[in-house]
């Protein structure tokens, strides 16, 4: 991807419209075959598979070596168990497996720091845990239109995530994260009216799990992380329980509006942490 | 008994002793990082090539220079101990997209094959580890010199090497084309025999 582009800034915006592009068609196709939302729900794990693939330029061997490979299996697997817990219509395993996989997941990516960092693998299990019990309530109270907030509050949440990645040492992660945003903001774009669109268990453990292994490898591997701006982007899965109850106060009734909304309380956080990292790092910021 | 035999015997008698033994067979060397140097060269941008060096490393070696083929090599570099100049980029590069040195601490290089050009030349194709994957690598060595050092009379053997590996064929493919691909490595190493 890099060599195709003049310069690193044009290889990013590159790799960003790709993933987007790929994202955007992915979705619209499924929609327009109207598969439903059990097929749907592919579409966010596919696209961070394929923004892996961008930024790496590999399929990891198994079994993995190192955390940034294990990233991909993570994801891999929560896909897998995922579509299947859901297709077969295990609720309970699968509302289970959501809240199990960033405690396994610390434990898996941090395995080389264990036993001596047990309290920062821990630390990074329960932020895992939160952080994914904060997501998976973004339904609210509005069930027709729970899969594009979550799939706009990944997005966003991504994008926050980004410049924390590139201040921790980690570009791969930096791109990572832009990469997956983009392919966000093309699956919202094309679903922001479709009541079909799912965002189910395959894409919490495979879209929003495949991010939480992101951040816990550089918090735990490279571990370069700034914390303080980590805890204010985690405001970002707040705004889940805020969100309808602020709506209902103001009356706002239109989706798209309250999509946009949603989005617009989700990048406070994001604006907050980024405040945060610039205000520490200053001129060292790697830009 | 004659002076032919009595000779003979007593050559016999030297071949067969231990310390004939230890003769004949390859010298065991530790390496002597007072002496001894690793630098890498790695494209910047193709305006520079980034100088790093290992700051920590150890190892042994064994030689023996009439049957190169019998010789051994182990060395471990310390990834916590590369500088590149830099103390920024030294800790970036510690983090998981490079060395990854929480997981993978060490870089190794285990010697498997050991063959003389000439006199002063050969290869030593070995198992390079870093961050977890091996890769057989090539280095083409530089026999200077063998023999004892002045100061201490301790018996001391010195080669130099280069070698040319490529960081993505070890998984480090984080900016790939800003910065280059192939990594030139340049070895210098003074062995001290074990007394």
């Amino acid at each position: 991807m890099i060599g195709a582009a003049g310069s690193p800034q044009e290889a990013m915006i590159l790799g960003m419209a790709t993933a987007g592009f790929l994202a955007g068609v992915a979705a619209g196709l499924l929609r327009w075959l109207r598969t439903g939302p059990v097929w749907t729900d592919l579409l966010v794990p596919a696209s961070f598979l394929v923004a892996y693939w961008l930024v790496y330029n590999k399929v990891p061997s198994f079994p993995p070596i190192g955390a940034v490979n294990k990233i991909f299996f993570v994801a891999v697997t929560g896909t897998a168990l995922g579509f299947l817990a859901d297709a077969t219509g295990r609720g309970g395993l699968a509302r289970a497996l959501v809240l199990a996989q960033p405690i396994a997941c610390a434990a898996y990516i941090g395995a080389a720091r264990l036993p001596d960092a047990l309290p920062e693998v821990v630390l990074a299990a329960l932020w895992g845990l939160l952080a994914m019990y904060g997501f998976s309530g973004a339904t609210g109270q509005a069930e027709h239109e729970s899969g594009t907030r979550r799939a706009a509050l990944l997005g966003i949440a991504c994008a926050g995530f980004a410049p924390i990645a590139l201040l921790g040492a980690s570009s791969s992660s930096f791109q990572l994260s832009l990469l997956f945003a983009a392919a966000m903001v093309a699956i919202v774009a094309a679903n922001i009216s479709n009541p079909d669109f799912g965002f189910r268990s395959a894409s919490l453990l495979g879209g929003m799990g495949g991010m939480i292994a992101v951040a816990q490898t550089v918090t735990l591997i490279t571990r370069k992380t700034d914390m303080l701006a980590l805890a204010v982007l985690s405001l970002v899965f707040v705004a889940s329980f805020v969100a309808d109850p602020v709506f209902r106060w103001i009356g706002l009734k239109n989706k798209a509006v309250r999509i946009a909304a949603f989005a617009g309380m989700c990048l406070l956080p994001v604006g907050a942490s980024l405040a945060t990292v610039i205000a520490r790092y200053g001129s060292s910021f790697p830009v | 008994m004659s002076k032919l035999l009595r000779n003979t015997l007593l050559a016999a008698m030297i071949a067969c002793s231990p310390l004939a033994t230890e003769r004949a067979a390859a010298g065991t060397f530790d390496i002597d990082p007072v002496h001894s140097g690793i630098a890498f060269f790695i494209d910047h941008l193709g305006f520079s090539q980034v100088i790093g060096i290992a700051k920590e490393f150890s190892g042994t070696f064994a030689f023996d220079a009439a049957q190169p083929a019998n010789s051994s090599l182990d060395v471990a570099v310390k990834v916590a101990g590369i500088s590149t100049n830099n103390n920024q980029r030294d800790s970036d590069i510690q983090g998981a997209d490079w060395f990854n040195a929480t997981e993978f601490p060490q870089i190794t290089f285990v010697g498997r094959e050991f063959k003389a050009v000439d006199a002063k030349s050969g290869t030593i194709t070995g198992d390079l580890t870093i961050a977890g994957v091996s890769k057989p690598v090539t280095l083409d060595v530089t026999f200077n010199k063998e023999g004892q050092n002045p100061w201490d009379k301790s018996h001391v053997v010195g080669f130099s090497a280069r070698a040319t590996i490529k960081r993505s064929d070890f998984g480090m493919k984080a900016s790939l084309g800003m910065i280059g691909d192939e990594v030139s490595l340049l070895i210098q190493v003074e062995g001290r025999g074990r007394s």
